[in-house]
């Protein structure tokens, strides 16, 4: 009992220390924003009595809420910042088109860009901000100069507003965009125990996303059922709205034994090639931030392998929308999707006369409030996606479908299920992920039209070791992107899981 | 497809919802989603964005309008508590905080209105709505790319980038005052 009277009373005094802490006092008003002119003489006079008064927040928010009523177009708000001597503050009302006026600049910084290079007249102008509220006005006249500072040769400015480590404060930071941009990387790199690894080497030149060069370099077992090797190399040039581009690419044939037997076997025979060049231009236009539609066509020079060796050409017209929709912020789901017509007639002088359609379509939906719902190894992610196809007349081999490899129907092997493809096919997956791994369910078949279908299913996982082992940046990412897996097709009898690492992102 | 990228506006469109308020047509695109794509990175991003609205009245869809009215909007987003602000600048001027962004949406949207003017009630109308985005036009604009080809193409392309960000539109009809008048 004693001792919880004594607790009450030590509360009692810590309480009375706190209450006893006298408030501080405003040093100055302030306006920011507009002018002073522009407020009645009543309001300014009201303005200025807060002067040498103890700060009082309620009695703040009503002089700005009198500021709004009176200059209605902007946003009036509040905010203290340090004064001359501890206790005092300065009252500034920020009257501004951006809410984040309200906030206290607590520092400028630049990021892609050399400190040393900006003159120090600029650099001492962009500090002058700090300690003041937020003035976009100023803000983008100094990113203006920096911008003009780095014209030739550097890098196009851009600018933000993030949070500062203090509360109510932040940062203005300003970011060079360089006009010339490299980029070299890894792309879709993967391993079928079945299959064995396939990958993709790029490496790409842009220039200020007008126009730009990319190369790639490639040993790929998916998604055709031929292994293809070589390059492909694209000149594009274009803007947000519309982009052109022109592609060439060479690349060497491999097929599987069980291709070669199941073509030779073939009553209607399967005309195989070594080796495919293509020169293919098209125009993409942007219609919206989520629709794009595409239009192209396909010269592709065949070396066919048998009967004897000589040269086909397949001319094929193209043309593909894709869409995406993502409610934002506020939703936690997606939808997107494309559908891809190409069509080849002899009357181009095609020796290949055919018309393939493709529709896909994914669903995705995830946690509510995911910092970051489009990535792969989100929190709590279900996707289901599938996959329509038909072909019609006589498609080449690489147009005829293809399921079973590290991106589709994982647990299967396409050279076995179907070494020729087929010119009918149907997918559905549906793949739970979370940021440890993911866990797949999938069915699909492929067919020829008038032939009879064979379902085939599988489930499988795979283990995201970059987040598990929580390996540093960024060679996380890069242990997620290989991700080892195994696929197992559900059967009957005689399972033969398949280990993959990579793919199905 | 050369139309549809130099028109995005009639690319875009979209449907559009009219009812009558007293003797203004007001409307309602619930996909209309105008706060998307760079226009909220920038937001996000703590910058400020500029919206101007036009709303027209015409006898047929793409006819000359009969009525029409411009709204100026500017939309922030508040880096801290992460909600929308929106300044009506013309006309009417008004200021209001703390929303969503489907609500910021909805706000622009529910003070745009237009007078009937003239329209006798069985005549029938197209509405349409544009909108677009404007970013300050900043020195870099007029930077020289150089003599090049390539140079004169980045200049070309682009000149309008960096003076718009998004665009879009709603398009509704044919409609009918005696028609929103009994539905009323």
């Amino acid at each position: 009992m004693k001792t919880g009277l004594a607790l009450i009373l030590t509360l009692m005094i810590f309480a009375g220390t706190v209450a006893a802490q006298p408030p501080s006092t405003v040093e100055k008003t302030e306006i920011s924003g507009v002018s002073e002119d522009k407020l009645s003489a009543a309001l300014r006079a009201d303005i200025q009595k807060l002067v040498g008064q103890a700060y009082d927040a309620q009695a703040a928010t009503q002089i700005a809420e009198r500021i709004q009523t009176e200059l209605p177009e902007y946003v009036a708000t509040s905010t203290t910042a340090s004064g001359s001597q501890a206790g005092r503050v300065r009252l500034v009302f920020s009257v501004a088109h951006n809410v984040n006026a309200k906030y206290i600049v607590e520092a400028v910084e630049v990021k892609n860009i050399d400190r040393t290079k900006i003159s120090d007249a600029l650099w001492a102008d962009m500090q002058k901000m700090v300690g003041h509220p937020v003035d976009d006005a100023e803000a983008d006249r100094l990113r203006e100069r920096l911008a003009a500072e780095f014209k030739k040769n550097g890098p196009h400015v851009g600018r933000s507003v993030i949070k500062g480590d203090q509360p109510q404060h932040v940062k203005i930071i300003y970011e060079g965009h360089s006009e010339n941009s490299f980029g070299f990387g890894f792309s879709n790199p993967g391993y079928h125990s079945k299959q064995k690894f396939s990958g993709l080497m790029n490496a790409n030149y842009n220039r200020l996303d007008i126009t730009g060069v990319n190369l790639e370099v490639m040993n790929k077992a998916e998604p055709l059922l031929e292994r293809f090797a070589g390059f492909k190399a694209s000149y594009w040039v274009g803007n947000k709205r519309i982009r052109a581009q022109a592609e060439y690419s060479s690349l060497r044939t491999q097929w599987s034994a069980g291709t070669l037997l199941a073509a030779a076997a073939n009553p209607a025979g399967f005309d195989l090639y070594r080796h495919r060049n293509t020169i293919a231009p098209s125009v993409k236009v942007t219609v919206t931030d989520n629709i794009h539609i595409t239009l192209g066509v396909d010269w592709a020079q065949l070396q066919m392998q048998s009967p004897a060796l000589h040269f086909e050409s397949v001319r094929t017209a193209k043309g593909s929308v894709d869409y995406s929709f993502n409610p934002g912020s506020s939703g936690n789901y997606g939808i997107s999707g494309g559908y891809d017509l190409h069509t080849a007639g002899n009357t181009s002088g095609s020796n290949a006369a055919y018309t393939r359609h493709v529709w896909s379509q994914s669903f995705a939906f995830w946690k509510q409030n995911n910092p970051e719902p489009n990535s792969f190894t989100g929190p709590h992610r279900i996707s289901v996606d599938f996959k329509l196809g038909k072909s019609t007349g006589s498609p080449p081999m690489f147009e005829r479908f293809a399921l079973g490899s590290i991106d589709t129907l994982r647990g299967w092997n396409k050279y076995e299920i179907s070494p020729l493809g087929g010119n009918r096919m149907a997918y559905l997956g549906v793949t739970y992920m979370h940021k440890y791994g993911r866990v797949f369910y999938e069915n699909g078949s492929v067919w020829n039209g008038g032939q009879p279908k064979v379902l085939r299913k599988s489930i499988g996982a795979n283990v995201y070791l970059g987040t598990l082992l929580h390996a540093p940046k960024p060679f996380r990412l890069i242990l997620n992107i290989v991700s080892p897996g195994i696929g197992v097709p559900i059967t009957g009898s005689h399972v033969h899981p398949v280990i993959t690492f990579g793919g199905g992102n | 497809m050369l139309a549809l990228a130099l028109c995005p506006a009639v690319a875009t469109a979209q449907s559009v919802n009219v009812r009558l308020d007293a003797e203004q047509l007001r409307i309602t695109a619930p996909q209309l989603g105008f706060l998307s794509g760079e226009a909220l990175q920038r937001l996000r991003n703590g910058i400020a964005v500029s919206f101007s609205f036009n709303i027209r009245i015409s006898k047929d869809r793409y006819g000359k309008p009969i009525t029409e009215a411009t709204y100026r909007f500017i939309v922030s987003y508040d880096i801290f508590e992460e909600k929308f602000a929106v300044n009506r600048l013309s006309p009417n001027p008004r200021s209001v905080t703390h929303l969503s962004g489907e609500a910021a949406e909805m706000w622009c949207l529910d003070s745009i209105a237009l007078s009937i003017g003239n329209l006798s009630p069985d005549q029938s109308f197209w509405i349409i709505l544009e909108y677009h985005s404007e970013e300050p036009r900043s020195s870099e604009n007029s930077a020289d790319s150089g003599a090049s080809i390539i140079g004169q193409l980045i200049d070309v392309f682009s000149r309008k980038n960096q003076r718009q960000e998004s665009r879009g539109s709603v398009v509704g009809g044919p409609f009918r005052l005696s028609e929103l008048r009994k539905a009323r």
